[in-house]
């Protein structure tokens, strides 16, 4: 993989998200991984096992750190508390870069613990930039922004996501997380080509890649995390890489997590497919979309559905 | 794209979210929602917009059935003895009404369960009895919560515990002098029932662990190499030992000779086991001299 810096940050490789069923054999193996994601809440209030774990991964690999409640788009005023407890666990664990979402997750004190999609006017633009900017204040580093999946768009919208997503990025001198995957699914739900959202982003502003699994309902898509990636998904890979040049590449697999070489395997197939221009091994298709009941759909499965459990003797 | 001037951010965010966390759905959301944006189910594509495969409605529910199937799961992770007790369907029950009460108001979801016991016990009928069933769902929640805190809060780890070689190179004077410095991580707990029985029990996945019948059960619970132990202790060592953690301005001799007062026999017989038991478990990181 090439290895050239990206608004500084370097290309890791591929890596997977370090998840709490793997730890045990993590620490028997020290696995060959080129580097780690985590959730970021789920060890920066960690004083036991989790973190302990982490100080031994942050030891050996380069870790970094992925966000889920920063809220960026929220009304609702920035979390100081939040942002200095994610400084100084990014100091403790010399986190390569720190990551969350476009999106606002609570409005009115209130969160969801969803990654719910903003309208993109000239009002949520303005008020995105300001709060990236005091972010990257607070953490005296680049912020960067993954584009979520999304499953309603709004009427008042006055642009494209991806229109948003670059505008956002330049005046806001931040980098962004593409999540393939999220492109394919939102593409799907709203009935764009994820070719053309691609060729509109900043490229130099790219720092890292997310692959994926995801729910083909038939009329729409879910964002689950919970399987192998699909061909469709592979090939946007690939133009989004010779668009970038290649950065960071991340599997996340939340859901029906599988054994740690399986999931590994998963993300090595980038490097075959950028090779041969095949996911070799690969059997998933979006053309075997599943139609789910309601009851089924109901439970979506999501990274932030990653917790960290007690055990008691 | 729209042409006009667009509602406010905050406008939108208030409706969508008052919208998807509607008890009812997203119907009776929208329809609860009129103070931020005034329209009926009817007008919803003036606000989110179809595709030629989903209508509106079936979009926003996408966003409306996960959020509360996702919290009322991460409610069961965090209470899996109380949902095996409950059954799945009674526990997701409870727990939709309790996020109902008790939305989260935190970045993290490890904070989510933190009144979940509180609520168990507001909710208990009038008519339930002392000592019944719902006592003990009652208990079994707040152990639960006592083992997430312990799990991942702080310990002991990566300090010395108190041994028991030191505490016997002191004086006899020197050490009634001083005071005990407990653990951060230990917890002492009174409980109506051996709940923490049927929580091992779950948690080792055994299938139908009977119910005990009521027992006065009291608990020190703590954390050690980062898995979170607990013990049933007499009630002559949960009081002596509860004084000590809890007392931590007042020293050991004094302690001592207060709760004398109540377990005399019991102290002479087995104090001195007590403390070796107490240091070899890691209850206490120090012990220093009070200030004068």
């Amino acid at each position: 993989m090439p290895s050239e810096a990206c608004l500084g940050l370097p290309n890791l490789g591929l890596g997977v998200g370090l998840r709490h069923v793997h730890f045990k054999h993590i620490l028997d193996t020290w696995p060959n991984v080129d580097w780690f994601e985590i959730i970021s809440e789920n060890f920066m209030d960690s004083q036991g096992r989790p973190r302990y774990i982490l100080d031994q991964v942050a030891e050996r690999y380069p870790v970094v750190m992925h966000g889920v409640s920063l809220s960026i788009g929220s009304t609702d005023p920035l979390n100081h508390d939040y942002l200095v407890k994610l400084k100084k666990l990014a100091g403790k664990i010399n986190a390569v870069w720190i990551s969350d979402h476009i999106c606002w997750t609570g409005v009115a004190s209130q969160n969801s613990h969803d990654l719910l999609p903003i309208p993109f006017t000239e009002e949520s633009l303005s008020h995105v930039v300001q709060r990236i900017k005091t972010v990257q204040e607070v953490l005296e580093r680049p912020l960067v922004l993954e584009n979520p999946s999304s499953y309603i768009t709004f009427q008042d919208s006055t642009m494209n996501e991806w229109e948003f997503i670059s505008r956002m990025a330049e005046e806001a001198d931040c980098g962004l997380l593409l999540d393939v995957n999220n492109v394919y699914v939102s593409a799907f739900n709203h009935e764009f080509d994820p070719y053309e959202f691609l060729q509109s982003l900043p490229h130099e502003r790219v720092v890292q890649f997310h692959l994926a699994g995801h729910l083909n309902c038939g009329t729409h898509c879910i964002d689950t995390h919970d399987g192998r990636v699909i061909d469709e998904v592979w090939a946007l890979y690939k133009k989004a890489h010779e668009l970038t040049g290649g950065v960071s590449t991340l599997l996340e697999w939340d859901v029906n997590i599988p054994a740690f070489d399986e999931m590994h395997a998963e993300v090595l197939k980038a490097r075959d497919f950028l090779q041969h221009g095949q996911a070799i091994g690969s059997t998933a298709s979006s053309t075997k979309a599943v139609k789910k009941t309601t009851d089924e759909t109901a439970s979506v499965p999501h990274p932030i559905n990653y917790y960290v459990g007690s055990e008691a003797e | 794209m729209n042409e006009q001037t667009p509602r406010s951010l905050q406008s939108l965010q208030t409706w969508l979210q008052s919208v998807i966390t509607h008890p009812n759905g997203v119907s009776a959301g929208i329809l609860g929602a009129q103070d931020h944006i005034t329209l009926t189910p009817e007008e919803i594509e003036s606000v989110i917009p179809a595709s030629s495969q989903l209508d509106p409605i079936s979009k926003i529910e996408v966003y409306g059935n996960a959020y509360y199937a996702r919290l009322i799961e991460c409610l069961g992770d965090e209470y899996p003895a109380v949902k095996n007790a409950l059954g799945a369907e009674t526990f997701d029950s409870f727990a939709f009404s309790y996020l109902q009460q008790y939305p989260s108001k935190s970045y993290t979801l490890s904070d989510l369960g933190r009144e979940f016991p509180g609520f168990l016990k507001q909710t208990k009928p009038a008519d339930a009895g002392e000592f019944g069933w719902a006592d003990f769902l009652i208990d079994l929640a707040r152990l639960e919560w006592h083992y997430s805190e312990i799990f991942n809060g702080p310990g002991t780890e990566t300090i010395d515990s108190l041994t028991l070689d030191k505490l016997q190179s002191l004086m006899p004077d020197q050490f009634a002098q001083c005071r005990l410095v407990p653990a951060p991580c230990i917890r002492l707990d009174e409980f109506r029932f051996p709940i923490h029985e049927y929580a091992t029990a779950v948690r080792k996945k055994q299938e139908s662990p009977p119910l005990p019948p009521p027992t006065l059960t009291r608990l020190v619970m703590t954390r050690r190499q980062y898995v979170v132990r607990r013990v049933s202790v007499s009630a002559a060592e949960y009081c002596i030992l509860q004084e000590l953690v809890n007392c931590t301005d007042e020293s050991i001799g004094s302690i001592l000779d207060r709760t004398a007062e109540h377990w005399a026999d019991e102290m002479q017989e087995h104090l001195q086991a007590w403390f070796e038991r107490w240091a070899a478990a890691g209850y206490f990181v120090g012990i220093e001299i009070l200030p004068e």
